[in-house]
């Protein structure tokens, strides 16, 4: 305690007597502005987590449109032009074809309408009497007929993909479903609309 | 909370000011730093009305800094000139207010905290930023002038 002279003493008591100017809304005005100025200018809610619908809630839509615009975007995109392919469904399982074999072993072309099934029981079988044909060779493998069916095919070896299609266009039934389709090339219009070969014909006149 | 504490915080902050608008500038800023810093009031450090007191009498002393500069003249003890106690008893606390106002804002500061704030010229020195020897010499300063105005003090 600091020791006072009797007339600080006075002056101490004195003082707590002073009359205390009305301001309280003044200062209170001033206050208010101060505290005004000190919260972030975009967010007049102020941080009141009590408040959370108003607290940040102009920057944080900002933020969030542009993301989900960017994301519409991108799909918008590759739906498009879908940069990886569309995907078949991958087929790993070989496709077993039924085959009848002739007297020497070789496969024989169907005759019925048995479709072609999937049997995943069984895995990378080779018909009997293709090894060795390569998968290019698919239509150029061995093809004998020699049956009771009065069907006589000439054998060919190294077939050529037209001649065996004529082959079994001879030994399938013309109603079959498994009647090889005629392989033609689209034909294109020759010459000019209107224009007929017969047009092109150079005609010697008859001189009189 | 404000209507209640505006007395009390005024009452402190008017005895440190020239005049109202200067009070009312020190209480603005002070209760601004209270309402920003109210959840870190400890009750185990001591009262609210005591950190109230405090943060006031800062930003009171904030104030002053900001605008006044402080003798660089020590003195070792501070000089105890004598007035007549009686003649301040009669004086009305606002006239004797305003005499005190009229010393310089250094010497003012020094004197309202060594006299009626009950600090010590070592605390008055950390607050202030000044030596001890130089709160002396404020103090004196204050005695002085005060014995001469009150010489010729008339009450109106």
């Amino acid at each position: 305690m600091n020791r006072l002279l009797p007339y600080e003493q006075v002056v101490s008591e004195k003082i707590e007597h002073v009359s205390i100017p009305d301001m309280a809304e003044s200062v209170w005005a001033a206050i208010e502005t101060g505290l005004d100025g000190d919260l972030p200018e975009n967010d007049p809610g102020g941080n009141d987590p009590a408040s959370p619908s108003q607290s940040g809630t102009p920057a944080a839509p900002k933020f969030y449109y542009f993301a989900a615009g960017i994301v519409i975007t991108a799909a918008v995109l590759i739906t498009l032009f879908n940069p990886w392919g569309k995907k078949s469904p991958e087929n790993s399982s070989p496709i077993h074809a039924p085959y009848k074999q002739d007297t020497a072993g070789r496969p024989l072309p169907v005759f019925d309408n048995e479709p072609l099934q999937k049997d995943n029981n069984i895995s990378n079988q080779q018909a009997p009497g293709a090894s060795g044909i390569d998968s290019n060779d698919y239509f150029s493998f061995p093809v004998t007929v020699n049956d009771s069916s009065g069907f006589n095919i000439p054998a060919t070896t190294k077939d050529s993909s037209r001649n065996y299609i004529d082959s079994m266009q001879k030994v399938i039934p013309a109603n079959s479903d498994l009647q090889p389709k005629q392989i033609s090339p689209a034909s294109k219009p020759k010459g000019l609309k209107g224009f007929s070969d017969s047009d092109y014909l150079i005609k010697q006149e008859k001189k009189n | 909370m404000y209507t209640q504490l505006y007395g009390f915080a005024m009452s402190i902050a008017i005895r440190f000011s020239r005049d109202q608008e200067d009070a009312a500038d020190i209480l603005s800023h002070a209760f601004i730093k209270v309402f920003k810093s109210i959840h870190s009031f400890d009750r185990g450090k001591g009262n609210f009305h005591g950190w109230i007191k405090q943060i006031v009498i800062r930003e009171a002393l904030d104030h002053l800094k900001k605008r006044n500069r402080y003798s660089a003249k020590e003195l070792a003890e501070a000089d105890e000139r004598g007035i007549d106690a009686e003649v301040i008893s009669k004086m009305d606390a606002d006239a004797l207010m305003q005499v005190i106002r009229q010393l310089p804002p250094a010497t003012h500061t020094v004197f309202i905290l060594y006299v009626t704030e009950g600090y010590s010229h070592q605390q008055i020195a950390e607050s202030l930023n000044i030596s001890t020897g130089t709160s002396k010499w404020h103090l004196s300063e204050a005695r002085r002038l005060l014995q001469q105005k009150l010489k010729n003090y008339t009450p109106n």
